[in-house]
């Protein structure tokens, strides 16, 4: 089981990777707003999620309205796990 | 016995957008993804249309495109397959366009790293029969037993003024169509004066059947066949007899062993030149004689996609076969040319397909062939 800072360090990974964002993200930005992300984004970053945590994740959860921060989605993967468990 | 060969998922970038089901959806529903060009001052430009993936801020990260979308039709792909990440990968991708940047040490490797994928890699360059000669590779590779698992595919993307124009060039474009893009590429049509240009990817998973089954894997189709060739003839026009396009194609039939009376449909290279359709339909008529198996083209609808052509076009074949389904692809303005005596699709249905044929001919007399049957 992984805490909530490592989840939220792998979701930062993740966005940076999808994304080709060379600098570090922040937790606080967010996704669509501050970093950029556009819709087909979500399957790139689904699928990096899914690898990372080893479960199948559900897209509509994950990025639901309102555009989530990082520390938001990682959030959102940590309940995620938690039901699924 | 000899090993089979099954396809476990199947994933697709196109003009229509992301994903096999939007692929899917517009081809059965007759709608076209090629459309007028917006680019800015390319009102007088000789080419107005093409099957463009049009996306909000790519540009501005200067990714390399091709490779983008062979990273989500091949996401697509291994997440609907849950195939394991042994399986190595055979493809076949575009290299970067203007403004977009080189990425990794090769197009594959970097796939590779992204996705986890710990097998072999091969890479086919053969032009515009180069994904279905990567497809042929994978599929021979888990067929003799070297490996039990490969993703294999491409994806390619020229819509831009440096691959337009240098098509053009060529003479291998239709011109203008500003006002009807949908009746732009006419393959087999009496009307037909060149291809679109298309963009986007497709990646099947190929895996060894009995181990599919044993994983609880959903079986989509089954690889039967495949076969390569090249004309060695000229560098654009294909053989105007077609004899190495035949034997490419009776080569695929002998290593599926199949009779040609068995094969039901054909997912044709079409492109809607006036030298490729005519000795594409020379070749089906050598091969088949006076019963031509039910033939589409889906080139009218999403254009030619270079290199990804065989595999978005295997993946139409692959979903025709699971939705026991074969669509049309004829636009409104098509009209017969009996210099092409080939039997299109003019109303989609045809349920009970059991084989379908994949040719695929390129620049340099490149041929490659695939044939998928019902599992």
């Amino acid at each position: 089981m992984k805490t909530v800072e490592e989840l939220g360090k792998l979701v930062r990974q993740a966005v940076a990777e999808t994304l080709r964002k060379k600098d570090s993200v922040l937790e606080e930005q967010r996704l669509w707003a501050d970093l950029g992300a556009e819709s087909i984004d979500r399957i790139d970053l689904t699928f990096r999620l899914e690898e990372a945590v080893g479960k199948a994740l559900d897209e509509k959860i994950l990025f639901a309205e309102p555009d989530p921060t990082l520390a938001e989605l990682a959030a959102r993967l940590a309940k995620m796990i938690e039901e699924k468990k | 016995m000899s090993r089979r060969v099954v396809i476990t998922g199947v994933g697709a970038v196109t003009g229509y957008g992301v994903g096999r089901k939007v692929f899917w959806e517009g081809v059965v529903g007759g709608r076209s993804a090629v459309r007028a060009l917006g680019w800015e001052g390319w009102e007088k430009a000789p080419i107005q249309v093409a099957a463009q993936i049009v996306e909000e801020k790519s540009e501005k990260r200067e990714e390399w495109r091709s490779l983008r979308w062979a990273r989500l039709a091949l996401q697509e792909a291994m997440r609907s397959s849950g195939v394991s990440r042994r399986a190595g990968i055979a493809g076949a991708i575009g290299w970067p366009g203007p403004g977009e940047k080189w990425e990794g040490q090769d197009s594959l490797e970097n796939l590779a790293r992204e996705l986890g994928l710990e097998g072999e890699r091969v890479e086919s360059l053969a032009a515009c029969a180069a994904s279905t000669q990567a497809i042929a590779e994978a599929f021979w590779m888990i067929r003799e037993g070297e490996v039990d698992e490969m993703v294999t595919g491409g994806a390619d993307g020229r819509a831009h003024p440096g691959g337009l124009l240098g098509y053009d060039r060529l003479g291998a474009l239709a011109r203008g169509f500003r006002e009807k893009p949908e009746e732009a590429c006419q393959p087999f049509g009496l009307g037909r004066s060149g291809f679109v240009v298309g963009e986007g990817a497709g990646f099947l998973v190929l895996e060894e059947r009995e181990k599919a089954r044993a994983r609880g894997a959903n079986i989509l189709a089954e690889v039967r066949g495949a076969a390569v060739g090249c004309d060695a003839w000229r560098v654009t026009d294909p053989r105007e007899d077609a004899v190495e396009a035949v034997a490419c194609v009776t080569a695929c039939l002998r290593d599926a062993g199949l009779a040609t009376g068995e094969v039901d449909a054909v997912v044709a290279h079409g492109t809607g030149t006036v030298a490729n359709d005519r000795a594409e339909a020379k070749m089906l008529k050598e091969v088949f004689g006076e019963r031509s198996p039910w033939v589409i083209a889906p080139k009218s609808r999403i254009g030619h996609l270079s290199m990804a052509s065989g595999a978005v076009e295997s993946v139409l074949a692959v979903q025709s076969i699971a939705e026991n389904f074969l669509p049309s692809t004829l636009g409104k303005d098509w009209r017969a040319d009996p210099e092409c005596p080939v039997r299109m699709v003019e109303v989609g249905g045809k349920k009970g397909v059991q084989a379908i044929l994949k040719p695929s001919f390129g620049f340099g007399g490149q041929n490659a062939c695939l044939l998928f049957i019902r599992p």
